[in-house]
């Protein structure tokens, strides 16, 4: 089903929208819940709370692309989640590796939450992004927004583990500089 | 804080996600500048491609080239026996690689290297060259399989040192600037190059040996050396071809366009010119003169070349012709030549 009729479901209140959302999307969002959180009954929790926001947010919204509307509110739920876990020394999965990584690109504590706080930081990653072609920019978000695993980029990409490793290196590197460019402490 | 980069990264424009998702729908992205999946023996399936393989395999010891002499022995070898010696890893010490799409020249290649990081820099730090000293290869660490391994003068920091582990090699820094490894215009840090498969741990550990040791050769190393290999002039070189023929012992001069592997000149110390060539016998060679050790990976002669007479350096010293400061200086003139050609492709020119 396409996405405007699953979301015109939720416009009509009805209870076949979530079952049709699940059909279009529950693999797709559970497999990004799970690489950010360990737990697999964890990742389903968090779909399903997906759903229950969706149905809460739809109407008054209208997304037009659905999947990546509720892709937004599954990590989002996910990586609160995962905050939360964090506390109790649980879980793993992609997270606290991605983390790690992007921890190259930035050092100031302070400094950014500052400029996060203004949102300047978003617009940063932003206008780096638009910069990069669109296949590292793919891979970027692969594994920074979706968390996907090294092993599934380099798959998908057709290329070696080491290739991956070494474009995400080399691409924190360079938004280490950008940032650092826009006057943001690195 | 980390973590508030991942929650920022919520901001993303939505398009950019949209083709991301695009892709992870598909299960598959063109990454980079990958040729196309279909490989030409395809139309023959992979049995023709397998029989072709091992033609190309059984073929291959008559189109490889000879190696050198240095290589060969007087002994006749049986059929059953390869032509060359096994290599170990070892070996790769000291057989320079060939030359790969490298500029024929050494000082070409620096010079590119050069170029490229100054565009890199202007490119991503807006770096401004009129305002800034140059930005030059401050050391040479040698070409590997095509990859260059280099020192970048310019931007370190006195007070940051990154020493690291690479393939298990320690490397010590004393401020922030790292080795890199250049290769076809992109840079690369050592580990990025090693994990990339550019270097091999062999390499690394040479690279990590002569940093650490300061053997690394400098722009000042490399003139050095091309002038030693140049030297001496045509007057005392025709001087000593005639020493030698009266000795039955044909001289060939290296020059600082390939051949790098004739008679040598150490440099001239007064009235002697010492005079350096290797032997035949494949084992690894000292010789001590004057408390100053000389090594090469096989035999060796060293020479003085005195007043229209050829000495042993031995007899030159104990002659009194040349001191032991100038037979130093001889031995680390022969260590900065051995260097030089550890480090550079077989068909590459000096500047």
């Amino acid at each position: 089903m396409e996405d405007s009729a699953i979301v015109e479901l939720y416009w009509k209140r009805s209870e076949t929208a979530i079952r049709e959302t699940e059909t279009a999307y529950g693999r797709y969002c559970t497999a990004m819940a799970r690489n950010i959180l360990e737990s697999e009954q964890d990742a389903e929790e968090c779909v399903s709370d997906a759903y229950l926001k969706l149905w809460n947010n739809i109407p008054p919204d209208r997304p037009r692309n659905l999947g990546l509307y509720l892709s937004k509110i599954v990590r989002n739920l996910a990586l609160n989640r995962r905050k939360a876990e964090r506390a109790a020394k649980r879980g793993g999965g992609q997270y606290p590796t991605a983390l790690e990584e992007l921890s190259e690109a930035l050092a100031s504590v302070e400094r950014v939450e500052d400029i996060w706080a203004a949102g300047y930081l978003r617009e940063q990653i932003n206008r780096f992004l638009g910069t990069l072609p669109k296949d590292k920019r793919i891979l970027f978000l692969m594994r920074y927004w979706y968390m996907d695993s090294i092993e599934a980029i380099a798959k998908a990409g057709g290329i070696t583990q080491s290739k991956v490793k070494m474009t995400l290196l080399r691409l924190r590197r360079d938004l280490k500089a950008f940032l650092k460019k826009g006057g943001i402490e690195v | 804080m980390t973590e508030r980069l991942i929650t920022a990264l919520d901001g993303v424009n939505d398009a950019y996600l949209a083709e991301c998702q695009a892709a992870r729908e598909q299960g598959n992205f063109a990454f980079g500048t990958r040729k196309p999946a279909s490989h030409f023996w395809e139309p023959f399936g992979y049995v023709a491609a397998i029989a072709v393989f091992l033609c190309f395999i059984v073929m291959l010891p008559g189109l490889l080239p000879r190696q050198p002499s240095g290589y060969e022995t007087t002994e006749t070898q049986s059929d059953t026996q390869p032509e060359t010696p096994p290599v170990t890893e070892s070996d790769t010490t000291t057989e320079p690689p060939e030359t790969t799409d490298l500029p024929s020249r050494l000082s070409d290649l620096l010079a590119l290297i050069e170029a490229d990081y100054l565009a890199y820099h202007v490119e991503q730090n807006g770096f401004d060259p009129t305002k800034n000293p140059p930005l030059t290869v401050s050391g040479f660490y040698g070409v590997f399989n095509g990859a260059v391994a280099v020192m970048m003068g310019g931007f370190a920091h006195a007070d940051v040192c990154l020493d690291g582990v690479v393939a298990d090699s320690v490397i010590h820094y004393g401020d922030s600037n790292t080795i890199q490894v250049w290769k076809a215009g992109v840079f690369y840090e050592l580990d990025e190059a090693y994990e990339g498969g550019l270097l091999t741990k062999n390499d690394v550990e040479l690279i990590a040996l002569w940093h650490n040791h300061n053997t690394f050769l400098t722009k000042e190393d490399i003139r050095r050396a091309t002038a030693l290999l140049i030297s001496p002039d045509a007057a005392t070189r025709r001087e000593i071809e005639e020493a030698f023929a009266r000795q039955n012992h044909p001289v060939t001069w290296p020059s600082a366009d390939t051949n790098w592997y004739g008679t040598r000149c150490y440099g001239q110390f007064g009235s002697v010119t010492v005079l350096f060539e290797a032997g035949m016998l494949t084992w690894i060679e000292t010789k001590t003169i004057a408390g100053v050790e000389f090594t090469y990976s096989s035999s060796f002669g060293l020479w003085g070349y005195y007043n229209g007479s050829l000495y042993t350096l031995q007899e030159a010293y104990d002659n009194g012709y040349i001191t032991k400061e100038q037979v130093a200086e001889a031995a680390a003139n022969h260590s900065l030549l051995q260097r030089l050609i550890y480090r550079i492709p077989r068909g590459m020119d000096l500047p």
